[in-house]
């Protein structure tokens, strides 16, 4: 059977109100948003509640969708409102904002661990920015301009919390023989 | 080796990249698309063309009883509506035309 297309999903779901085809779309994408949440709240239950928030906004701002966008790079901009919406109101997280106060591991497990944990371990030391826009940009594969669409900061600034994201993880990570 | 630095930092990007991409595994459903659409607002209890259908036979017994009170002998006499005047006739097609027009254009994806 062939599995149908995001837009004839949408185009059912926006004609005929049709919630099997909102069920096929949000199995599609569940994944990728959640686990994004999880990494940009370190927190799977506040990463649960968001994730829901923006799959329920999306059914409602369905209709309003362009049918030449990329339905993931609109599902990830309304994720990335309800993180910053939430964060801004628990006044822990200021998205737009640059920020440049990265913490300073105290120990370094690097040699020790495996690369993936090496490689978890070193995000953590990242600032939210950073990590958010890393997780979008290498992980998801936006390029940089969705990343810029779905956060609404600057390329520059996208650029910019890119390199030095990267070379903070360079910097963190090179004593490990086998990254380099 | 002049470039031994940038090599490794080409090096280093390559493997952070390939890391990053492998660092999400597929995280499984678990009952959470059904909790969305559980969690979706209620429908509408009319569909809407039972909602079409409603305004159209509202509209007509609010045309009949306009009409009968302006000509009581159309109702009466159970004659045509050539007894009706013809400015009324005209109005009460023209409405009935465009109400129709209306609902074809509002339900338009049930033809496609």
């Amino acid at each position: 059977m062939i599995e149908e297309t995001d837009q004839q999903l949408i185009t059912r779901v926006v004609r005929r109100d049709d919630r099997q085809a909102f069920g096929l779309l949000v199995n599609r994408y569940q994944s990728r948003v959640r686990q994004s949440l999880r990494q940009w709240c370190h927190n799977d239950a506040c990463a649960e509640d968001l994730a829901q928030e923006t799959f329920i906004k999306a059914y409602l701002g369905l209709k309003s969708f362009r049918q030449d966008a990329q339905l993931s790079s609109w599902l990830y901009r309304i994720a990335y409102r309800c993180f910053a919406d939430f964060h801004r109101k628990e006044k822990r997280y200021t998205p737009l904002e640059d920020e440049t106060d990265l913490l300073e591991p105290s120990h370094s497990p690097i040699t020790q661990l495996h690369q993936q944990r090496d490689l978890a371990w070193a995000l953590q030391q990242l600032s939210d920015a950073q990590q958010l826009v890393l997780d979008l940009h290498l992980t998801q594969g936006f390029s940089q301009s969705e990343v810029t669409e779905i956060t609404g900061l600057p390329l520059g600034t996208i650029k910019t919390h890119i390199n030095r994201g990267r070379d903070k993880l360079r910097q963190l990570l090179h004593e490990a023989p086998q990254h380099a | 080796m002049p470039n031994s630095h940038s090599d490794n930092q080409d090096s280093f990007d390559q493997w952070l990249d390939a890391a990053m991409q492998n660092r999400s595994g597929y995280l499984d459903d678990d009952g959470f698309s059904e909790s969305i659409l559980q969690k979706l607002p209620a429908k509408p209890k009319l569909s809407s063309w039972q909602q079409s259908l409603i305004i159209v036979i509202s509209c007509i017994i609010g045309c009949t009883i306009a009409a009968s009170l302006i000509s009581p002998l159309w109702l009466s006499e159970l004659t045509t509506i050539k007894t009706l005047t013809w400015p009324m006739a005209i109005s009460l097609g023209a409405g009935l035309l465009l109400l129709g027009s209306a609902i074809v254009w509002n339900d338009r994806e049930h033809w496609i």
